[in-house]
């Protein structure tokens, strides 16, 4: 019984230890467990990463988007051989097949049906897709999704693959505690990989579903569970970075009685250890092995009752005697030791429990969190202070509340939903979380937001709810005052705005209720903006767009054109939004407005469209004016003149080059009114105040002037300028020609000079040639008339003769002396009546010959300006020529006329005499030239000469119309040219 | 008409003696004086050279005034008898072969009372000279006719 004794509290404080250590090692498990999930997970992240570059960047490269197959396919073969770990890169058309592959099973496989795939289109993101089990890739792959857009239109989707060997041995590296299995699992809690057991578990689902539903509702955290092999786990998971949702997850695992097999481990050791040496008192005391040994027993004893006494200080301290009992002794003393280091620490962890505890408790106080317990079997509830604080209850006033009691605190219109939320409790949703509100005694109402969670015993029956109690009302006021807010804002939002729309997290649309439609669109709730046909953007504006909202921004005036069914552009709209956050901050969508801009947008368009014609035109005039300045520039360079121009005050601005020719130095030293400088001394004054005369009347501007050139000659410009008017008639400037006249000038001199010689060689024609024959007709008359009996009749006729050459030979000069003059006089032109001049010269005609009976027909009101004299002189000629070429024909009729040919007026001089052979024509004209015998018609053969040279004076031409026996027509026009 | 002179300026002496028959012809009774140049001329009408002494208040009748002269021209010597106030109102005929229209407006300007044209055609030149003669020394009433 001694030894029984002794050994007892040894016994129960081994007890005690085991469940403390089975606590402690759960938690460490735990802690470790985490640590390798978060680990692995942000190390897979990196893969999924790299895949989610690879993706993206390829779909970038046109190739891929648009390029013949050929490069394509070199493209995607050569990302494969620089990323082994990637063992297949393709690209999906719109319809699902595979492009850029050469293998004609590849071309025929059609993923379409695949997860990533339409992820990929539906999302337009990077996904991450389901595992398969390799067609392609012949083994156990994740796939990776990204969308090709081509001009902002899905245009197909690249993919890849990660081996899943590759994804675990990632998942595999680093240390973990021993037994530790690492899982990787989709969202759906396939299977992707698990260190242990990996073929068999690979594409099957997580064991327990309560596991999968934590991964998607935590993405992160613990979690006891079922197992493989039925056991049950200790989980830690985190969820891979890399996609916002729908991600893998990485899930360490380790059983819960590995977990515990270092607890456990040492217990049967110690108990061993125990029972050995009371086994061996026990054997000491039947067999009465003496006093001697009695004595240590005792000592052995007094040690157990010190322990026993909580002195754990106490040792058996034998180290001599029969060995079992040393042992025994031993044995113990390394117990109590043992014991004793326990029992520190358990102090040392119940100081820090209890302060922990007061911790808590202060943070409860602080965030008005009570904690509660309720022992649903005995209708207990166990309430923290702070929750009694929170019903503004005492301890002492309720000191064992019970849910009736609880109950009597509920508001009386929110007891159904206590009510339910308890209902609701079962195995599969084993928490609750709600709000209510209170009723205090003192009539006082609260919100509480209630969390607990139930534990299930046998045949799922409730055995306890542990929760928390939050007193939330400032948090519900806030919220009341903040809707009331939201209310107003919204109220003033559609006021100013012609709808209202909201999105959820998804940026899909929700009903928004508001009060007006969106224009146009029919069915926008659970699609995204971008998804709806009716909205028009360009591919820029949308990825702008998107980004907005992947980076949750605010946006404002996003224009989009607005498409009726057929297409066609009915309205411009514009968005404005805001992303919104719950109270937890976690981002619920956007909310925003809209307005009809299609008129603002419209004006913005037909502002812009006018802005580019009047800038496309200002291109082209300007285009055109340097074109037109070029050529000008050009031309008045080449031109053999100086060209100028003048500001409306007459100071010059331009000249041409031919300007520094003559005179050389640089614009500086003649624009303005430098270029009077030039001018020859004798003209300056003159000549600047001519210009600037004229430049101030706005006339126009011509004279003559001389300069003296650079190097030293003096020459003469012909100058002629004309005012440049704007459109309201006033002179913006001067343009001005100044020709080298000095070439000229020289001429006309000279031509004066000779002129005059020829005047006086004229003269002394006009005289001296015909002085010899008055004297030769002269005496020959004397002869005749006072030596007439001395001649007989041959004698006379040879003296007719005489006389008559020498009187042809007056004709003949007269006759070239009338040419002559014809040509040098100087014309003074003014209206002459051609019918008078006709009739005067039929008068003396008629006289002339007074036997002769010519009809003449003379026009009415011909009328010409011309030189009178010199009109005369071709009249004289025509006239006389058609009464001689007549003479023949007794019904002589010559008919003076004009008729218009070809725009222009002729007059013409007609009879019906000889005429002649048009042959002849070309010799009509000439001087001398005759086409009758003298005999026939007497003549000079100057006339005609002398009428075409008047005619040509005038700007005319003359020509003629004739036939043998048939007359002739002489035609002559005035002024056709000068 | 007796007393009275006619100065007949013509250096051609084809001319002169064609001009004095036609002129004999026609009647003439006048004195008549030929000067073969318009120095001549001028001497014969102011009384100097070789015609100093002369009466100068006894002037020709008229003057018949070639222009083509030696020495001074015709127009010259019209000009001078037409600044002189013994000699300007005496009628001038200029005969010519010039039928150059400057020389008969410009004769007209000096004063030349009449422009006759030697035409080639010497009976024609009989019968203007013939109407010359008759309306100047018979017609024309000039203020120095009667003194």
């Amino acid at each position: 019984m001694l030894v029984l004794a002794a050994t007892l509290p040894a016994l129960a404080l081994l007890a005690y230890r085991a469940v403390a250590d089975r606590n402690d090692m759960l938690e460490r498990s735990f802690v470790e467990l985490e640590v390798v999930a978060d680990a692995r997970a942000i190390s897979l992240g990196r893969l999924v990463e790299g895949a989610r570059q690879l993706l993206i960047t390829a779909a970038a490269v046109p190739a891929i988007r648009l390029g013949p197959h050929e490069i394509c396919r070199d493209y995607l073969q050569e990302l494969m051989r620089r990323f082994p770990m990637y063992p297949f890169v393709g690209v999906l058309n719109p319809d699902g097949t595979l492009r850029c592959v050469d293998d004609p099973d590849l071309r025929q496989a059609n993923l379409s049906e695949r997860d990533y795939f339409r992820n990929a289109i539906e999302r337009r993101d990077f996904i991450i897709g389901e595992f398969v089990m390799g067609e392609i890739a012949q083994k156990g792959t994740l796939h990776f999704s990204y969308p090709v857009l081509v001009e902002g239109r899905f245009g197909g989707v690249i993919f890849t693959s990660l081996d899943l060997n590759d994804l675990g041995r990632e998942a595999l590296g680093g240390t973990m505690p021993e037994g530790t299995v690492v899982t990787v699992a989709d969202y759906e809690g396939v299977i992707l990989f698990r260190g242990q057991d990996n073929e068999r578990s690979q594409g099957r689902k997580l064991e327990d579903g309560r596991l999968v539903a934590a991964l998607n509702e935590q993405g992160q955290g613990r979690l006891k569970a079922l197992g493989p092999g039925g056991r049950h786990w200790l989980y830690a998971f985190a969820n891979i970075p890399g996609s916002e949702d729908r991600t893998a997850y990485v899930i360490a695992g380790l059983p819960e009685e590995t977990a515990l097999a270092a607890a456990n481990a040492m217990l049967p050791g110690q108990l061993l250890a125990l029972a050995a040496a009371l086994l061996i008192a026990l054997v000491a005391g039947r067999t009465g092995a003496g006093a001697f040994v009695l004595r240590e027993l005792r000592q052995l004893q007094g040690a157990a009752k010190r322990i026993a006494s909580g002195n754990l200080n106490a040792r058996v301290g034998i180290s001599a005697g029969p060995r079992e009992v040393v042992e025994v002794a031993e044995a113990f003393d390394e117990m109590a030791q043992w014991l004793e280091a326990r029992r520190e620490e358990r102090d040392r962890a119940e100081a820090e429990l209890r302060r922990s505890e007061a911790l808590l408790a202060k943070a409860q106080q602080i965030a008005k969190l009570g904690s509660w317990e309720r022992d649903i079997e005995i209708d207990r509830i166990y309430c923290s202070d702070q929750t009694y604080e929170i019903f503004d209850l005492t301890r002492a006033l309720l000191p064992e509340p019970d849910y009736e009691s609880f109950l009597a605190l509920v508001h009386p219109e929110d007891l159904s939903i206590v009510e339910s939320a308890n209902r609701q409790l079962a195995p599969n949703r084993p928490t609750l979380d709600f709000q209510h509100r209170i009723q205090l005694l003192s009539g006082e109402v609260r919100w509480v937001r209630e969390r607990g969670e139930v534990t299930f015993g046998e045949q799922g029956r409730q055995v306890r709810l542990i929760g928390t109690v939050q007193d939330i009302t400032e948090l519900k006021q806030a919220e009341v005052a903040l809707r009331e807010s939201e209310e107003r804002f919204r109220a003033l939002t559609e006021l100013s705005a012609d709808w209202y729309w909201e999105q959820d997290e998804a940026l899909r649309f929700v009903n928004a209720g508001s009060i007006r439609k969106e224009p146009y669109v029919l069915a926008a709730e659970g699609k995204r903006r971008w998804e709806l046909p009716e909205n028009r953007v360009s591919a820029e504006d949308w990825a702008r767009h998107k980004g907005q909202l992947a980076a949750r921004e605010p946006f404002h005036d996003f224009v989009m054109q607005r498409l009726d069914r057929n297409g066609r552009l009915v309205a411009y709209v514009s968005i404005s939004g805001y992303p919104i956050y719950d109270q937890s901050g976690q981002f619920r969508g956007y909310r925003g407005i809209g307005k009809d801009v299609t008129e603002r947008e419209r004006a913005k368009e037909e502002v812009r469209a006018l802005n580019q014609r009047l800038s496309a035109l200002l291109a082209e005039r300007t285009g055109r004016l340097e074109e037109s300045e070029a050529l000008f520039g050009a031309l008045t360079d080449l031109a053999p003149q100086v060209v100028w121009s003048s500001n409306a005050d007459g100071a010059i601005t331009y000249f041409s080059r031919r300007w520094y020719d003559y005179f050389g130095g640089s614009s500086d030293d003649w624009l303005g009114n430098g270029w009077v400088t030039v001018l020859h001394p004798e003209d300056r004054d003159a000549q600047l105040e001519k210009w600037l005369h004229a430049a101030q009347q706005g006339t126009g501007y011509e004279t003559e002037y001389r300069c003296i050139a650079r190097d030293g000659h003096t020459v003469t410009f012909y100058s002629k300028a004309v005012p440049v008017r704007d459109a309201g008639g006033r002179v913006v400037r001067w343009v001005g020609v100044d020709t080298d006249v000095t070439e000229h000038k020289r001429i006309e001199a000279e031509l004066a000079r000779s002129n005059q010689e020829l005047e006086a060689f004229s003269y002394s024609v006009s005289h001296d040639l015909r002085s010899p024959l008055q004297v030769i007709d002269g005496f020959s008359e004397a002869l005749e008339q006072d030596c007439a009996d001395k001649l007989d009749a041959t004698g006379l006729h040879y003296l007719q003769r005489i006389r008559y050459g020498a009187r042809f030979m007056g004709q003949l000069i007269d006759d070239l002396l009338n040419l002559g003059r014809v040509s040098r006089a100087q014309l003074s032109i003014e209206p002459v009546s051609l019918s008078a001049i006709c009739r005067e010269i039929v008068d003396d005609l008629r006289a002339s010959e007074q036997s002769r009976n010519v009809a003449f027909r003379i026009g009415e009101g011909l009328e010409a300006t011309a030189d009178p004299r010199l009109l005369r002189v071709a009249l004289e000629n025509l006239l006389s020529n058609a009464w001689k070429f007549s003479a023949k024909n007794p019904q002589a009729l010559i008919e003076v006329g004009e008729l218009v040919q070809n725009g222009v007026r002729a007059f013409y001089v007609r009879d019906n005499g000889a005429g002649f052979d048009m042959k002849y024509e070309g010799k009509l004209f000439g001087v001398f030239q005759r086409l009758h015998a003298v005999e026939e018609f007497p003549g000079t053969g100057v006339g005609l000469a002398t009428v075409k040279r008047v005619v040509e004076r005038h700007g005319g031409r003359i020509w003629v119309q004739a036939a043998p026996e048939q007359g002739a027509t002489f035609f002559f026009t005035l002024h056709e040219r000068h | 008409m007796k007393g009275k002179t006619l100065l007949l300026v013509e250096d051609n002496p084809d001319h002169e003696e064609l001009t004095l028959r036609t002129l004999r012809q026609n009647k003439v009774l006048n004195e008549i004086v030929v000067a073969r140049d318009g120095e001549e001329a001028l001497d014969y009408l102011f009384g100097q050279g070789k015609y100093a002494g002369r009466d100068v208040s006894q002037q020709p009748e008229l003057i018949l005034l070639d222009l083509k002269l030696p020495k001074i021209d015709g127009l010259e010597v019209l000009a001078r008898l037409r600044e002189d106030a013994r000699t300007e109102l005496i009628p001038v005929v200029i005969l010519t072969s010039s039928s150059e229209e400057e020389d008969m407006a410009r004769s007209y300007k000096l004063g030349a009372n009449s422009y006759v044209r030697k035409p080639v055609s010497f009976s024609q030149f009989t019968d203007r000279l013939q109407q010359v003669q008759i309306y100047w020394l018979l017609v024309n009433e000039s203020p120095n006719k009667g003194g």
